[in-house]
């Protein structure tokens, strides 16, 4: 008897996880039957009811919750989520990426974007190292690499802008501002995410990133390990501007949040004990 | 029947070495289900009539017509003099020709009867297919170096079917199997690379007999559910009737880029075939464990109409565990143990992907005939105790699967479609997918094919003096060429023992490389000074082969453009550098 009304005493915080649970799981189902065609309308299943704190941190439970009329949202990677207003993408919307690390920030966008099921085309990036774009969680199987150069370039990119959900459109493009503009206008329509590297023309969200330092490499000895990355965002829904630290690459390729400044005292004064390590001896 | 010598010998003369079609042997039975049709009526007369033999009825005789769904589908020479000819209503042929015997066709017995001439044939070549009653594919190279040369294998399969069955077939060899179907029944040996002059002439009719079907022809997604796509090729022909192309030479002349654009990709199988090539087939997969479905008879099977019970669930069987493993299948072989202990077997070849309603068709036809071979007399081989079923060309179920949903797979059919728009615009090339096949360096680890092409072989490794994680975003295509110095400004080596001569103090940019180097800064004829530098990696590669070479891997921090720090990744062979990759 005693346990029974300790469960029921426990019950109600407990329900409003649940339903908080059960309200992102459905937010998630529908959004993934939009992206086929089929709009939901939400508008009778929202409740008048504030949503309820992510308790979850997981990236899926704000995912569902961030979609109310909004449109359908394309989730972005966990450490990156301060840069975007309400911590999505709209599927449709452009986001432009320059800097040092374009290549990578691209990758690793696309990666989220991509998702479970999606569909993800790289186009003018002739020198994309493959295996990074596999390392960086891109699943080969829905990756389609397209060189377009040619002629028939215009239509090849509009052709992806409809089909693909997250085109990718590389630096060595050399877009017109006219193709850029009607590219925008097709993945609008299509609700494809179009990520691109020094677009011609403006896009919804700009990030520009720098590399504060690299860690792991020290003078004849050690491996490149983390990059440190300050990446800065402006556009459309955002204030002035955002800035996050993020590691990209860390240890495996990836992206992860950056920890505390600590580490820099750490990183300078590594390399004086690696520098006795000898490594002529060793090698030899 | 006889050969046409003058285009045979076909010895190793082959003119076209880019051709890659399976040279294909053809075995047909010119107006099968009639003689079929007539073999069951004469089979019938003779239970019926109590004394003696009725006379034989000879086809080239007596007129024969043969009806399905009341239309003529086939009529003997006899009656096509008379004027009837397939494809009127049952009342104009017997006004053209009033005194012609009339049989219905019967698919039960045309498939259960044919399995005497693949027999027949199975005593000269092994690895007999039966693409449909009255057709037989196989490949030529072996058999054609066991009979030694390829006229003689067709000598000997017109003289096999003719001893064991009494009828006449024709054997057609070309490249690839539509050629040799369309070089059967003239009986024609084809040679090396020539299908395509051969087909050229040919009206564009003839695509009705092309071995094509769904599934087949698209690469990477057999759509064996997608009945609403099947290919209809009377209708095809019609159109490209209409559109003005009469032979298979002008199909073949249209560029194949236009043609999967307009037509798309069931046309493109076809404008292959009409070129001469052959579809390649859907990659084969083999999975760990192998798919097979069996089932031992309680009642030894010995009439016909059994096959038909035992027939659902076996196919049913095997369709759930293809399912389950996500894959179709293309071509599957029956075997049988008999009573005795002797195992028969036989493999169907299909268009398309084989629904449960095909290999319950397939399994009945076949225990049709071998029931049928033992009671006419052919080799005794008692009841059938076991039958078992082997895939034995497996394909992925591709992008066509439901998924759990219902609607799942629709994004893999929206990118495949504007894929097959980007393919047909600008090529093949014009979408190319990565594939790991492996090595050591970046640039061979993972190479990019087209889209739908045949995937080179993985080769998993391991292989040591590859870089770990993480890799550079970026790799040269056309390694830009760099020089290292040391503070004193001289150059920078490996030596020997895979030591750096000296600290690295700069590096130099030599050549304008590729614009992802101009972006961060690293400019031809700019030097940049090196910030931290890791042990060069050797890598030894091939060292037991005259193409062994010898490099050396090095990891770098240089201060580029705007004092930011840029890591790259440096290679040094036969003493000088180059860039491999770029973390950008």
């Amino acid at each position: 008897m005693r346990l029974q009304t300790a469960s029921r005493e426990a019950e109600p915080a407990n329900r409003e996880d649940r339903l908080a649970l059960a309200r992102a799981t459905l937010g998630a189902a529908e959004r993934s039957a939009s992206r086929w065609g089929g709009r939901i309308d939400r508008t009778a299943l929202r409740t008048a009811t504030t949503p309820a704190a992510p308790t979850t941190t997981t990236e899926q439970a704000e995912q569902g919750l961030a979609d109310d009329g909004m449109g359908t949202r394309v989730p972005v990677p966990g450490p990156l989520a301060g840069l975007f207003p309400r911590g999505s993408l709209r599927a449709g919307s452009s986001v432009a990426i320059t800097g040092a690390a374009s290549t990578s920030l691209l990758l690793s966008l696309a990666v989220a974007a991509a998702g479970e099921d999606s569909w993800c085309a790289i186009a003018g990036m002739p020198d994309l190292g493959l295996r990074s774009a596999v390392d960086a969680g891109l699943d080969p199987c829905r990756l389609a690499h397209v060189p377009a150069h040619g002629e028939q370039r215009p239509q090849v990119l509009s052709a992806l802008a409809d089909g693909v959900d997250v085109l990718v459109l590389g630096p060595d493009l050399d877009l017109a501002p006219v193709l850029w503009r009607s590219l925008l206008g097709r993945a609008r329509t299509a609700d494809t995410l179009v990520l691109a590297a020094a677009p011609p023309g403006r896009a919804d969200l700009t990030l520009r990133s720098t590399t504060l330092r690299w860690t792991g490499l020290g003078a004849g000895s050690g491996r490149l390990r983390t990059r440190r990355l300050e990446v800065l965002a402006s556009g459309r829904g955002i204030a002035g501007q955002r800035e996050v630290e993020v590691l990209l690459p860390q240890v495996g390729g990836m992206i992860a949040s950056a920890p505390q400044q600590r580490s820099r005292h750490e990183n300078l004064a590594a390399p004086p004990p690696v520098r006795l390590l000898e490594p002529v001896r060793r090698a030899g | 029947m006889t050969l046409d010598t003058s285009t045979s010998t076909s010895t190793s003369t082959s003119t076209n070495p880019a051709s890659t079609a399976t040279r294909t042997v053809a075995v047909t039975v010119p107006d099968w289900p009639l003689l079929a049709a007539l073999d069951r009526h004469q089979r019938r007369l003779v239970e019926e009539s109590p004394d003696g033999e009725p006379a034989a009825i000879d086809p080239a005789v007596v007129p024969v017509i043969l009806l399905d769904q009341h239309r003529v589908t086939h009529s003997s020479a006899a009656a096509r003099e008379a004027g009837a000819l397939p494809g009127m209503k049952r009342r104009a042929a017997r006004a053209a020709c009033p005194e012609a015997l009339v049989l219905e066709a019967d698919r039960e017995n045309e498939s259960a009867l044919f399995e005497l001439v693949a027999a027949a044939v199975d005593t000269i070549a092994a690895g007999v297919d039966v693409l449909r009653p009255g057709v037989l594919l196989m490949s030529a190279r072996g058999p054609a170096r066991h009979q030694g040369g390829e006229a003689q294998l067709a000598e000997r399969i017109l003289d096999a079917v003719a001893e064991l069955t009494g009828w006449d077939c024709s054997v057609g060899i070309a490249d690839g199997p539509f050629a040799a179907l369309l070089a059967s029944p003239p009986g024609r040996i084809v040679r090396d690379g020539r299908s395509a002059d051969y087909l050229a002439p040919h009206p564009i009719t003839t695509l009705r007999s092309a071995p094509v079907g769904p599934g087949w022809g698209h690469r990477g997604q057999p759509s064996a559910r997608r009945t609403e796509r099947r290919l209809d090729l009377a209708e095809t022909v019609d159109l490209l009737q209409r559109l003005g192309i009469t032979t298979l030479g002008d199909l073949a002349a249209l560029p194949s880029a236009a043609v999967a654009d307009r037509f798309g990709p069931d046309v493109s199988t076809l404008h292959l075939l009409a070129r001469g090539e052959e579809p390649a087939p859907p990659a084969t997969h083999h999975p760990t464990q192998p798919i097979l479905a069996e089932t031992t008879l309680e009642t030894p099977l010995v009439r016909t109409d059994q096959a038909a019970f035992i027939a659902r669930p076996l196919a049913e069987e095997l369709h759930t565990m293809l399912v389950a493993n996500g894959l179709v299948c293309t071509r599957l072989r029956i075997v049988a143990r008999t009573e005795g202990g002797e195992e028969m077997e036989r493999t169907w070849r299909h268009d398309g992907a084989l629904t449960v309603a095909d290999v319950v068709d397939r399994i009945r036809w076949q225990c049709d005939g071998w029931i049928t071979r033992s009671r006419l007399g052919g080799p005794s081989t008692g009841a059938i105790t076991r039958i078992g079923l082997h895939p034995l060309q497996l394909a992925p179920a591709g992008e066509s699967a439901p998924a759990l949903w219902g609607s799942a797979g629709e994004a893999a059919q929206r990118a495949s479609r504007a894929f097959a728009r980007a393919q047909g615009l600008a090529g093949e090339d014009a979408v190319q997918v990565p594939v790991r096949v492996g090595g050591r360096l970046l640039a061979d680890e993972m190479v990019l094919v087209p889209w739908r092409s045949e995937k080179p072989a993985t080769h998993p490794g391991p292989w040591p003096g590859s870089l770990p994680r993480p890799v550079p975003t970026t790799v040269f295509r056309d390694p830009p060429p760099v020089a290292l110095e040391d503070a004193d400004g001289r150059p920078v080596v490996v030596t020997a023992r895979g030591l750096l001569s000296a600290a690295p103090a700069r590096l130099l940019v030599l050549a304008p490389g590729a614009p992802v180097l101009q972006r961060l800064g690293l400019r031809a004829g700019s030097s940049h000074p090196v910030l931290a530098h890791g042990a060069p990696t050797v890598i030894d590669e091939r060292w037991w082969t005259p193409q062994g070479a010898r490099s050396a891997r090095l990891q770098l921090v240089v201060r580029g453009a705007g004092d930011e720090e840029t890591a790259v990744l440096a290679l040094s062979r036969t003493g000088s550098w180059t860039l491999e990759g770029l973390y950008d």
